[in-house]
């Protein structure tokens, strides 16, 4: 039963590590968006996404 | 989460391949994809459709499951104004350093945005721009973060490149309110955290109690988790139960008690009690049930009100409607371009075509035609003169004006429909205040049980009266009863929201469910708020598609909402030059040499004109004072507006319309569609004064409407809901949004309320009955606390599966007006 008296303050160490780390995914505006990155993973990178970027063929929506 | 609707509507031929209209006959836009040509509605939906396509995106259109919205072609008139925002001083409010290499980012407000393709779209658009370092779309508040070198790639480019794809975009500033909200919001994710990690823990400890016979256990390790339970219990009720307390000791205040106050009681008094009993070593201890009842109840809040958070409105509410810039004429005529929240009363401020009036005011110089659709509903411009009166957030159309300003910023005319909207809102005769005055009884009465019941036992056997009283308090916690209501509303949101409706408050469930009427705001709503070609009369020996393609051409030189009517029918070979615009009357120029007038018949053809067919609106064309041929202009109808309002009236609903525009178009309109109340000319007073009278008569009122002169009504109204094109402001004030520019949402929305009522009303028999089977157990000591919040929390459990029910509601719904509703036309 000794054991307990390591593992007991080291689960405590651990719970404010959570802790820590939950805070400071809150602070880095890690909660903000829970929608997106749960869609992004579905959309491929590859294929023909990725052809040169658009140069002056802007068509008319904007004059 | 791939929508029930989507797949057929993004494959029927008939629809535009981009935005799901439906596709006039003879259309010549199309788009070519993977060796297949597909249909495309306007030339809005071309030039979007095709940027996209050849900015090697179109994958688009596999990922996304929602459509996107029409793209605006009143939007376009925007793009002159977005160079302003490339103006070092008024970048300094919203545009900050980013990194040291003189990288720079910003936050924008996105419109436009219905599914997570749409972020996808917009990154890979700017992330291949030469110039951007970094873009990031938040999908809950419909926000862009997006990073640039300055020395590259400038604002209003950024600005035009969304809009090439769809979505227009603006400089996101935070009200104070915003930012309050998100701070809390925050906060509650933190107490929400605080509490799962402690209750995790603080049941860890517990168990080994629970699950060893007395003795087993040392007294020591028996102290010890005591001990530890409380340090951990401690943060909990100090920082995660924080809100329940803060309500509590509110609600004592104002003499209304809620659910916290037997919530506050149960966390406080167990904690205490639990303390006491660790420091002197008697009695027993209930850690886990304080943690474990904290973080059920934080968990519920939060869902709720993350359910509620996820509108489409972006955060600042005016700043739609009032442009962001104006420019400020010197004494000695010189042009200043500054934000338009620092002009004061007295500048004289140059309005360009096709901007936006910043400030009220009266006019100096010029004469032009206004859009003030916004604030009045009337959707064709008005012509003002010099010392005529101008309205912020009105639109230019026509040539320069110079006004003077009379009231600026917060005392301008649509910042006061804003107050008038918050007064609406004080006095919203709510549902909501019924089920508190309902809470408050129910509390009462249990806080009187428990006291009967401490008192009992304080005869029978002091050492137990603590924890009979905590077992009442607990076992009958409101628990389930609080759940009740939340869960199912939580569930049809989510159903609602998979069917293009978002709910915003609420009670809005609950009130759709029980409304009587339902009001229509016209233009926007009923109609989609744009000119077309209704009608052509040849009054000489001339084909139709001349004669349009004629009139086409003059009006290709004009802003006017009008001009959009025939925009389709511009051909390339048929020029018209020295076009003069007559604000008010029409249009005059020359082709191929010859004279023509298109506008006003008095105009037009000012020495003898024929009568006006009929009493809609008729623009006549003329060659040299010769009448050619009369054109119909009219706001096309929804598609789905005929469908919906029947859908409405077998349903039992009376449908009424009620709109700012003239009597002659409210009319017909009426009559077209079967409505047999409606009230014309009626200004935002009018149509809350109107409002205020059904529900004096005992009525429930659904408001949709989509422009700022109904937000004072959709405010007042009982549930209101907003069109998908509605401004900012009108959807902040609704309680629900449609996402889609579909009208046949409001049915389903209604029908899936009522099986939401339902629901509720299931669930709170159900636990009415639990509690009142429990309390006597509980109260004659049968019920020890630990087997209490097993109770109270099994109690729960059946609760929430079957609000879960509404969630699986899947195709048509099984209410006898289901089949009408599904049957959209084509």
């Amino acid at each position: 039963m000794s054991i307990l008296y390591l593992l007991i303050p080291l689960t405590l160490i651990l719970l404010s590590l959570a802790i820590w780390a939950f805070f400071w995914a809150v602070k880095n505006d890690q909660f903000e968006d829970l929608e997106g990155p749960a869609h992004r993973i579905l959309f491929d990178e590859d294929e023909n996404d990725l052809t040169p970027p658009p140069t002056s063929n802007d068509h008319d929506s904007h004059r | 989460m791939t929508s029930v609707g989507a797949d057929t509507l993004l494959h029927d031929t008939e629809s535009c391949y981009h935005c799901g209209s439906r596709v006039p006959d003879g259309t010549p836009w199309t788009i070519d994809l993977d060796d297949t040509s597909h249909p495309l509605c306007c030339p809005g939906c071309h030039a979007v459709a095709h940027a996209i396509v050849d900015g090697g995106l179109a994958s688009y259109y596999r990922y996304r499951t929602e459509l996107p919205e029409r793209p605006g072609e009143r939007r376009t008139a925007q793009a002159e104004t977005w160079a302003v925002f490339d103006d070092p001083g008024l970048q300094q409010a919203f545009v900050h350093p980013e990194g040291d290499e003189g990288h720079v980012s910003t936050t924008l407000a996105v419109d436009g945005i219905t599914c997570a393709a749409c972020a996808w779209l917009i990154e890979h658009r700017l992330n291949a721009l030469d110039g951007i370092v970094s873009s990031a779309v938040n999908l809950t508040h419909h926000r862009l973060r997006v990073a640039w070198d300055p020395s590259r790639i400038e604002l209003s480019r950024i600005l035009a490149e969304m809009a090439s794809i769809g979505y227009t975009a603006q400089p996101y500033e935070p009200d104070q309110a915003q930012t309050r909200l998100q701070h809390e919001e925050r906060m509650n994710v933190r107490r929400l955290i605080v509490a799962a990690v402690a209750m995790m823990q603080v049941m860890m400890f517990s168990i080994p109690i629970y699950v060893t016979e007395p003795g087993q256990l040392s007294p020591d390790f028996h102290a010890l988790f005591h001990w530890l339970s409380f340090a951990l219990a401690t943060p909990v009720v100090l920082f995660s139960a924080q809100p329940f307390f803060r309500n509590a000791i509110r609600d004592l205040r104002s003499r209304v008690l809620g659910m916290d106050v037997p919530v506050s009681i149960a966390v406080g008094g167990a904690y205490l009690a639990s303390g006491y009993a660790v420091i002197f070593d008697v009695g027993d201890v209930y850690f886990d049930s304080v943690t474990m009842f904290t973080f059920f109840l934080l968990f519920g809040r939060y869902i709720e009100v993350r359910a509620r958070r996820r509108s489409g409105h972006t955060g600042n509410a005016l700043s739609s409607v009032l442009p962001m810039s104006a420019i400020r004429l010197t004494d000695t005529g010189e042009e200043r371009i500054l934000p338009a929240s620092q002009l004061k009363v007295g500048d004289r401020v140059l309005i360009k075509p096709g901007h936006g009036v910043p400030a009220d005011g009266v006019i100096e110089d010029g004469e032009s035609s206004l859009d003030e659709s916004m604030l009045t509903g009337e959707y064709l411009p008005v012509t003002r003169r010099v010392g005529d009166n101008v309205t912020g957030g009105s639109q230019n159309v026509e040539s320069p004006l110079v006004i003077r300003v009379t009231h600026a910023g917060k005392d301008a005319r649509v910042a006061r429909i804003v107050d008038l909207t918050d007064r609406a809102f004080a006095s919203r005769p709510k549902i909501a205040q019924m089920a508190t005055r309902m809470a408050h009884l129910f509390v009462l009465r249990l806080l009187f049980v428990t006291l009967g019941v401490a008192a009992v036992w304080w005869f029978i056997d002091p050492t137990r009266v603590l924890w009979v009283t905590l077992s009442v308090l607990v076992v009958t916690c409101p628990c389930a009863l609080a759940l009740a209501t939340p869960t199912a509303l939580t569930a049809g949101h989510g159903q609602l929201h998979r069917r293009g409706v978002l709910i915003t408050r609420a009670h809005a469930i609950e009130t759709l469910s029980q409304a009587t009427r339902v009001i229509f705001d016209k233009t926007g709503t009923l109609t989609a708020g744009q000119m077309q070609l209704a009608d052509t009369r040849a009054l000489v020996p001339l084909d139709d598609d001349r004669l349009r393609s004629l009139a086409a051409a003059l009006e290709a030189h004009s802003e006017h909402p009008i001009a959009r009517a025939f925009r389709p029918f511009r051909q390339a070979t048929v020029r018209a030059s020295d076009v003069v615009n007559r604000p008010g009357s029409g249009l005059e120029g020359y082709i191929d040499g010859r004279l023509y007038r298109l506008g006003k018949p008095d105009f037009a053809a000012p020495d003898h004109h024929p009568a006006m067919p009929d009493d809609r609106q008729w623009l006549l064309l003329a060659e040299a004072g010769e009448p050619l041929a009369w054109f119909a202009v009219q706001d096309h109808l929804r598609e789905d507006a005929a469908a919906s309002v029947d859908a409405l009236k077998a349903m039992g609903f009376d449908v009424e319309l009620l709109s700012g525009d003239t009597a002659g178009a409210v009319g017909e309109l009426a009559s077209r569609l079967g409505i047999d109340t409606w009230h014309a000319a009626a200004s935002p007073e009018d149509k809350l004064a109107r409002l205020k009278a059904l529900q004096a008569d005992g009525e429930t009122v659904v408001m949709v409407g989509d422009g700022i002169n109904d937000v004072p009504v959709l405010g007042g109204a009982d549930v209101s809901i907003a069109m998908n094109g509605a401004t900012d402001l009108a959807r902040t004030s609704a309680d629900a949004v449609l996402l889609s520019p579909r009208l046949l949402r409001i049915v389903e929305a209604i029908e899936i309320s009522r099986v939401t009522r339902r629901v509720i009303r299931q669930n709170l028999i159900w636990s009415v009955c639990y509690n009142f089977s429990a309390l006597p157990l509980a109260a004659i000591g049968v019920v020890p606390p630990w087997v209490a919040a097993l109770g109270m929390s099994a109690s729960s459990l059946v609760v929430v599966s079957n609000a879960l029910r509404i969630g699986r509601l899947r195709g048509p719904l099984a209410t006898g007006t289901a089949p009408r509703v599904q049957a959209e036309p084509a």
